[in-house]
């Protein structure tokens, strides 16, 4: 007999209205920790370039971002548009609060933020978890496979 | 969030691609906060102009206004930059930086900015009034913004505070509504606190002691024994609440909101007495021989200046010191007129414009360890994603006695 698996696998959260409709799959890269961008990131090749960092070493590229929420410096929202601009950018990003800098970046840099979700998204997304979202109408979907 | 049909033309792209862009974010950025509509602000402070923090993305996202045609809508001002404009080869700057940051504030001029460069914009006629509704990025501004004029505005960064330039307006939610700006929290300073450097050590203790603990809008002190401060005083305390999140703070029969104060204990209380100042100098003063201090975080004033200029009369430099003091180019001016900028440069001092001791890179080799009086400098000159460079506080005073004879 197979195990059953119980986690929940679908989520609703929401999405930030300059996205569009779009669909997202990839694999999930997480921390619990909040992210202050600026020297969290080296944007020329998308690597965590900060030391005692649980992420330290890891690449955001072509995955979906999961963290709690941004803080510190208020230039943050540039170092998401140089990933973008060197094509080391995240697919998507996934926060559990709301942050100012990291809305402007997604929005600017035109990377899918999905936020709002009733549960924490820190905890329900487990690291290499492989997710689709479907951005439609402000509206995101999360499924976990 | 409920646009107005004008604000909805602009969004559907009627009134050119630059205020389309600039309205697209204010919109998404308004949905994410839930604010109910956008509010006119009558100014804008821009931070993202240091080539060191913004990088080639910051260049290609002007480049786009620019090209687009934007201009800002209402007076805007501009945080520091990389470097002294006028200056930047005694400071150890390459030229390749020096173009870019050329090149950077030349955007700026183009989108009708004003480019004199300082956090301390309200040190340069960049006044505001109780319950006035701004767009401001830049922390320690912010906070003074909010907390010492009682003015209205969220900690923008640097993309939305561009965008509210543009459209002259930003979405109603945080600190421009009332009930978000009650405090939250009791400090009660039983220490005394005279020195600039000891408002910088008591926002350290303060900022450590709620940095945990998770606020909306961040913890918003109610202050109690704080007795005649300067406005540069205020200005310490707040930068360095800042770097801690705190964007506004109040102090009992001081600063201008005392109608949202109350007797009422809230139920996050700290008592700071002088053993925990005396605790917190003891932790960041210096344990290595250092060679250069740095003064002006946030951007020194007049008065600064002054007691910079009392404190080196006389003296000399140390052999291998560097002394610098950054000041916003107004301000020096006027302690050039009263003679206090030719005393800091016989002594040996250096005077920095139009940058701050954070967004300038360092030449790590020449200068391994740096001094500050100030507690955000100690902070932001120490973070990895800026110079990294171990950083060590004393008073001005002491500072001084360490690096002239």
């Amino acid at each position: 007999m197979r195990g059953v698996d119980v986690r929940v696998k679908n989520y609703i959260g929401k999405a930030l209205r300059s996205m569009g409709d779009l669909e997202i799959k990839a694999k999930a890269i997480v921390t619990k920790e909040p992210v202050t961008f600026l020297g969290f990131v080296d944007a020329k090749t998308g690597l965590i370039t900060q030391e005692g960092h649980e992420l330290n070493g890891k690449s955001l590229t072509g995955k979906i971002f999961v963290f709690p929420k941004g803080v510190g410096s208020t230039v943050g929202p540039y170092t998401l548009i140089n990933l973008v601009k060197n094509s080391k950018g995240p697919l998507a990003i996934i926060n559990r609060e709301s942050d100012q800098g990291t809305v402007s970046g997604c929005s600017v840099a035109q990377i899918p933020l999905a936020y709002g979700f009733i549960n924490d998204p820190t905890e329900f997304i487990q690291e290499d978890d492989e997710i689709t979202i479907v951005f439609k109408s402000g509206i995101a979907r999360l499924t976990i496979h | 969030m409920e646009l107005t049909t004008k604000e909805e033309a602009i969004l559907s792209g009627q009134q050119g691609e630059a205020n389309q862009i600039a309205m697209a974010l204010l919109v998404d950025i308004g949905e994410f906060f839930e604010a109910d509509k956008l509010i006119p602000v009558s100014s804008a402070h821009i931070s993202g102009v240091s080539y060191l923090t913004g990088g080639d993305g910051l260049i290609d996202q002007l480049n786009l206004f620019v090209e687009k045609e934007a201009k800002v809508a209402i007076p805007s001002t501009l945080n520091p930059c990389g470097m002294d404009r006028n200056n930047w080869e005694d400071f150890y700057i390459d030229l390749e930086f020096a173009t870019k940051q050329f090149e950077i504030l030349k955007y700026f001029e183009k989108m009708d900015v004003t480019t004199t460069c300082s956090c301390t914009p309200y040190d340069f006629g960049h006044i505001l009034t109780k319950g006035q509704h701004v767009a401001w990025a830049e922390s320690s501004a912010v906070t003074f913004a909010n907390s010492y004029f009682g003015a209205r505005t969220n900690k923008e960064d640097s993309l939305s505070v561009l965008s509210a330039a543009i459209i002259g307006k930003t979405p109603n939610f945080g600190f421009h509504l009332t009930q978000n700006r009650v405090p939250n929290v009791n400090v009660n300073v039983e220490a005394t606190i005279e020195d600039y450097s000891d408002y910088s050590i008591l926002g350290e203790i303060v900022g450590n002691h709620f940095k945990s603990k998770s606020f909306e809008f961040g913890a918003i002190p109610q202050i109690e024994g704080i007795h005649n401060p300067r406005p540069q005083d205020l200005k310490s305390l707040g930068a360095a609440f800042a770097s801690f999140g705190t964007q506004l703070y109040h102090i009992k029969n001081i600063t201008p909101e005392q109608e949202l104060l109350s007797d009422l204990k809230l139920d996050d209380e700290i008592i700071v007495t002088n053993e925990m100042v005396s605790e917190t100098y003891a932790r960041l003063q210096p344990q290595q021989e250092i060679d250069l201090t740095v003064i002006g975080c946030p951007n020194a004033n007049f008065e600064e200046i002054r007691e910079v200029a009392n404190l080196v009369r006389s003296k000399k430099l140390k052999p291998g010191k560097e002394f610098w003091v950054f000041a916003n180019s107004a301000q020096r001016a006027i302690a050039k007129s009263a003679g206090f900028v030719d005393t800091i440069l016989e002594a040996g001092g250096k005077m920095i414009s139009d940058t701050c001791p954070e967004v300038m890179p360092y030449d790590k080799k020449r200068f391994p360890i740096v001094l500050t009086n100030s507690v955000k400098a100690q902070h932001y000159i120490a973070a990895p994603s800026l110079n990294g460079i171990p950083t060590y506080l004393l008073p001005l005073k002491q500072c001084v006695e360490l690096m002239f004879e």
